[in-house]
């Protein structure tokens, strides 16, 4: 009974959460949205005994990943007056192919075609605890959890790589992407984010930062 | 009615994957493209660990966690081709990225 309230209340919270990630229109917004999302998706876990990945979602995903994000938002000036794409003309057929699966997998499973029973909590708390956990994962799963670590270790050398590609020498600017920054901006009449940012290729980029954080903040702040 | 069954999880992150896929779809700006792509692995998360509910082995919560850690990886790498292409463009939304068209 304590598991069925507790799943619909967070579940509730975070189909609402997650819909104003994806509906609200500044990103600030969105970032601390789904930190709640996180958060709840962390107390859905702990209902399904899953209690260290709860941890670890906590850990990395609402602690490490979302204050990535934030930094990596708080660099640019984002363009609010057109946050959603316009609907075009393939939208709206793939919106209905989607809509039409998911309505047969969401039908097949509530008229029973697949089997529908009830979770054993006993037997869940009993096979569910951390020490199955890690038996499970230095056990079966002992050589992805080894590919894992080497993957990690290539994503951390290729963001060092492309960052220091992006000191050297960075690419001519195309003209077509300016100029459909300058259209939307024209068109809704805010600053365009062309004219605050463009010095950040032509300055020396700080090589202590990486990222030339004090140009970028100098410039926008303003 | 007031039972928990693995389908409700199925469910529910059905209903998730869903709004993350909208978003996915529908947002212009990268950033919030990658944020989405974090909601749609959040809920492979929980329809993983829901697995773990119906056949009570511990097994695929360990699946859940190396998808967390690809989806750090992901995150990473999302975020510096973020910046990458922001540079490059000077506009940080996917519809700058046209010149293949």
């Amino acid at each position: 009974m304590f598991h069925v309230i507790f799943m619909y209340i967070f579940g509730a919270i975070s189909v609402a959460s997650a819909l104003s990630v994806v509906l609200l229109s500044k990103v600030v917004y969105s970032i601390v949205m789904v930190l709640v999302f996180f958060i709840s998706i962390a107390a859905i876990l702990i209902g399904m005994y899953a209690e260290y990945l709860a941890l670890i979602t906590l850990m990395v995903y609402a602690g490490a990943i979302m204050v990535l994000y934030l930094f990596a938002m708080i660099m640019f000036r984002q363009d609010t007056s057109r946050a959603m794409r316009g609907i075009t003309s393939v939208s709206i057929p793939l919106i209905l192919v989607i809509a039409i699966i998911l309505t047969i997998i969401w039908g097949t499973m509530i008229t029973g075609v697949i089997r529908v029973d009830d979770i054993d909590n006993i037997a869940a708390a009993n096979a569910l605890t951390v020490a199955n956990f890690s038996e499970s994962l230095f056990g079966v799963l002992l050589i992805p959890f080894e590919i894992v670590s080497v993957l990690l270790l290539l994503a951390m050398m290729g963001a060092i790589l492309i960052s220091n590609r992006m000191e050297k020498k960075v690419p001519p600017r195309n003209k077509s992407g300016t100029k459909s920054g300058a259209k939307a901006g024209a068109k809704s009449g805010v600053p365009i984010m062309n004219q605050t940012v463009i010095d950040l290729r032509d300055k020396p980029i700080n090589t202590a930062t990486g990222l030339g954080s004090g140009n970028i903040s100098g410039k926008i702040v303003e | 009615m007031l039972a928990l069954s693995v389908e409700l999880y199925f469910i529910f992150s059905l209903i998730i994957f869903s709004i993350g896929l909208f978003g996915f779809m529908f947002r212009r700006s990268l950033i919030m493209m990658f944020i989405s792509a974090e909601i749609m692995l959040m809920a492979v998360n929980v329809n993983f660990v829901a697995l773990s509910l119906r056949y009570y082995d511990a097994y695929w919560q360990v699946v859940a966690a190396l998808t967390i850690a690809v989806a750090a990886a992901e995150a990473a790498i999302g975020l510096i081709l973020f910046i990458y292409i922001f540079k490059l463009r000077g506009v940080p939304t996917s519809d700058a990225l046209n010149s293949l068209r």
